[in-house]
């Protein structure tokens, strides 16, 4: 009976089932990665400009001019990524603000009353309990 | 006039109280090193696991379950933090399972402590990432990689270091206890 006792005990050193599982592990860290970075780019666009929103595909390459709230701006959409190619807003933070193409990221002109919101994607919503 | 399974009934009870006393050190010891002050929820050593292990593969897993459970209940007790409690008991709970489903079936002996250790601790951080996102939302999933990575590397270290206690703690006289 302490024979059987024995024979269940964790070995002493490492051997191949640690490395199993080790190497389990690490695929699924590894498909986490992938899974993570691909699922959130987005595939659409949301620009709202003068109160009004209008949503674009960032598959296709386009270039957007809006003039909203007395500012002219220019949105490019290239490689599935949107940002703000020129403004004659004061600040320019929306062209500082540079390229965006995951799910939830945002290019905001306060000035302009510009949003543009990159949607779609694999992420889904937020929500929050309670 | 002492049987000798009362002598086995107090020795059980001595070793998992230290068991208990030991896992609570360990975690005060990981408020001490810098590695813990990086703002990710959950990315500790894990040295408690050390002494979870130890009771679950010494005795039984119910032995591993309350000294766990205990020592959840005492931090929360002492620093009364309920986030904490939560985070703790998900991580907890999920690594318990995964420590009783290894001790319990015939693949306990495929592995050394190592692979147990990082499978307890991948579990116990999984569970934490899973109450970030009940608590916070979907997006607390982006953790998860940073985690199971620290699972893998901390749960190596802290397997070792079982291994290295394992004729000296773990089945210290163990004979004595199954005859």
């Amino acid at each position: 009976m302490v024979d059987k006792a024995i024979d269940s005990r964790p070995k002493k050193r490492f051997s191949r089932g640690d490395l199993l599982a080790l190497a389990a592990v690490a695929a699924i860290l590894a498909a986490s990665v992938v899974f993570l970075l691909n699922g959130r780019k987005g595939n659409t666009c949301l620009i709202t400009a003068n109160g009004s929103s209008v949503s674009y595909s960032l598959s296709e390459n386009r270039r957007i001019d809006l003039v909203s709230n007395g500012y002219s701006l220019t949105v490019e959409i290239k490689d599935g990524q949107v940002f703000v190619t020129e403004s004659d807003c004061p600040d320019r933070v929306c062209v500082r603000t540079g390229k965006i193409s995951k799910t939830g990221q945002e290019i905001i002109c306060v000035p302009a009353q510009v949003v543009i919101e990159v949607t779609g994607g694999g992420s889904g919503e937020d929500f929050i309990i309670g | 006039m002492k049987t000798l399974s009362s002598d086995k009934i107090v020795s059980r009870l001595v070793y998992d109280a230290v068991f208990l006393a030991a896992a609570l050190l360990l975690s005060a010891l990981e408020t001490i090193i810098p590695l813990s002050s990086i703002p990710i929820p959950g990315f500790k050593p894990g040295l408690a696991n050390i002494a979870v292990c130890a009771a679950c593969f010494r005795y039984a897993p119910v032995d591993a379950w309350s000294v766990s459970l205990a020592r959840c209940l005492i931090i929360f007790l002492l620093f009364g933090n309920p986030v904490s409690l939560v985070f703790s008991l998900f991580g907890s709970v999920l690594s318990l399972v995964a420590m009783t489903v290894l001790r319990s079936g015939r693949i306990s002996h495929h592995f050394s402590f190592i692979g147990i250790s990082v499978l307890c601790a991948f579990f116990h951080n999984t569970g934490q990432v899973l109450a970030c996102v009940i608590m916070l939302g979907n997006h607390a999933v982006s953790y998860f990689p940073v985690l199971a990575a620290s699972s893998l590397v901390f749960g190596s270290v802290t397997g070792l270091i079982l291994n290295l206690l394992h004729s000296s703690v773990i089945y210290r006289n163990h004979d004595r206890l199954t005859s």
